[in-house]
């Protein structure tokens, strides 16, 4: 499992990163690097069976703390 | 900064709104089991109630000509505050990408591909969104149309072969269940799928010839969507009576009873194919949408090389964002409502009241300017 996740995130590396060099968008090129780590990151967390914290569930926590819900 | 270059007509706007609202027949399971045989009412009220709304972004898209929903908001908050409310606007479209995705994954699993783990259906079905997303608007929304006259085709098709189950008195009682249930269902139906229509002021711009005559097409679109969902629901109980809050998938089981010219029986595979069809138009422009929005917040000058690894951070994010379908629920039936809430209807009245509180005082401003003059 962890190699197939390597696997596609390299080929989507191969695949993205001549147009990113030939357009030396610096911006472009950051946005891209959080994107891809953010889930390479995860992907490996899934794989090895990791609990991820959840953003909406921490919102649904809030809505119940502050007794906003039905 | 424009990064779409394409537009649309303004039927296909009122198409895709009516075929983004029809795909939202699955989340039905999210309120049949508040108010049972009385839910088409609640989701009737619930879509009157919600004309206003499409009036507020209507009026919202007009006071704005040529702006979408990021670029309105930088305009009328100005640019730190703006970007904070475009970011929450981000984290909200691809909120809703995951979830529907997460939605297709745990429908086509239970129901289509038994065998198939969810993560593959889901990271199948995300390439094919980064397809359409990767050609433009044009291309997603092209075929809303047609999307739509097949659900509207399926849906008659399923009618008929369930005639002989129909039964009125499944419709009863009336009005036999507490107020606070009806006043709850109302406020699910008119956030959960009505209130996403607000993911469509993100194109207004792109519609063609028609910036005066969006309203029509809001509210054509609500009317239309609006209408199919309620037929569906329509169908369901009066096959299924009161016993629809049972079932995780209400319209699957009314489908799966129906025989159509005493031959052709096991017609749910119809309504999985509908479902499957919808849900990609679904996902494809939240996911189109949720990409515009976030280059446009960063002030990107192109969104496609983003698309990959935006699309695996839906998958990831899809397969953590609930532990099951039940959570998923629960939320959706208490919590997510108010959330959404703040997002589609408070943030856009509060957008459209500075916007007018602005031009009324630049307009006492040039007044009191001219007469010291």
């Amino acid at each position: 499992m962890i190699v197939v996740i390597l696997l596609a995130f390299a080929a989507m590396l191969v695949l993205n990163l001549p147009s990113l060099i030939k357009n030396r968008d610096f911006k472009l090129i950051a946005v891209y690097c959080l994107f891809y780590a953010a889930s390479l990151l995860f992907s490996l967390l899934l794989a090895f069976n990791v609990k991820v914290p959840s953003p909406i569930i921490f919102v649904d926590n809030l809505f119940r703390a502050i007794r906003l819900s039905h | 900064m424009t990064i779409e270059h394409s537009k649309i007509s303004a039927g296909q706007f009122m198409f895709s709104i009516a075929c983004f609202l029809h795909s939202s027949s699955l989340l039905t399971s999210f309120f049949v089991p508040i108010t049972k045989q009385d839910s088409w009412i609640a989701h009737t009220i619930a879509m009157i109630l919600c004309i206003p709304l499409m009036i507020l972004y209507a009026q919202l898209a007009k006071s704005h000509p040529g702006l979408n929903l990021i670029q309105i908001n930088e305009a009328v908050f100005g640019k730190v505050f703006g970007k904070i409310i475009s970011l929450f606007y981000v984290w909200f479209f691809f909120t809703l990408v995951s979830l529907n995705m997460r939605d297709l994954g745990n429908f086509v699993s239970k129901t289509t591909m038994i065998k198939t783990p969810m993560p593959i259906i889901i990271i199948l079905f995300i390439l094919l969104c980064v397809w359409s997303a990767y050609y433009g608007l044009e291309v997603v929304t092209r075929y809303s149309t047609v999307f739509l006259i097949i659900s509207a085709v399926i849906l008659l098709i399923s009618i008929i072969a369930i005639t002989g189950l129909i039964n009125p008195e499944n419709f009863l009682p009336v009005f036999d269940l507490p107020i606070k249930n009806y006043i709850q269902v109302t406020h699910i139906c008119s956030t959960i799928p009505f209130g996403e229509t607000v993911i469509f002021l993100m194109i207004t711009p792109y519609v063609d010839k028609s910036q005066k005559k969006l309203l029509r097409y809001f509210v054509g679109g609500l009317l239309i969507g609006g209408i199919l969902i309620l037929l569906v629901m329509l169908r369901d109980i009066a096959v299924l009576g009161n016993t629809i809050g049972y079932f995780s998938l209400p319209s699957f089981e009314a489908f799966r009873l129906g025989i159509l010219f005493q031959t052709i029986s096991h017609m749910e595979i119809m309504f999985s194919i509908l479902l499957i069809i919808l849900l990609y138009f679904k996902i494809s422009f939240l996911f189109y949408a949720s990409m515009l929005s976030l280059s446009q917040t960063l002030e990107l000058k192109t969104y496609r090389p983003l698309l990959l690894p935006c699309a695996a951070f839906v998958a990831v994010y899809s397969i953590i964002n609930y532990q099951n379908i039940l959570i998923q629920i629960k939320a959706a039936q208490e919590t997510i409502p108010f959330l959404w809430f703040t997002l589609e209807i408070l943030l856009p009245a509060l957008t459209l009241a500075v916007h007018y509180i602005k031009k009324s005082a630049a307009k006492k401003g040039n007044g009191k300017e001219a007469a010291l003059r």
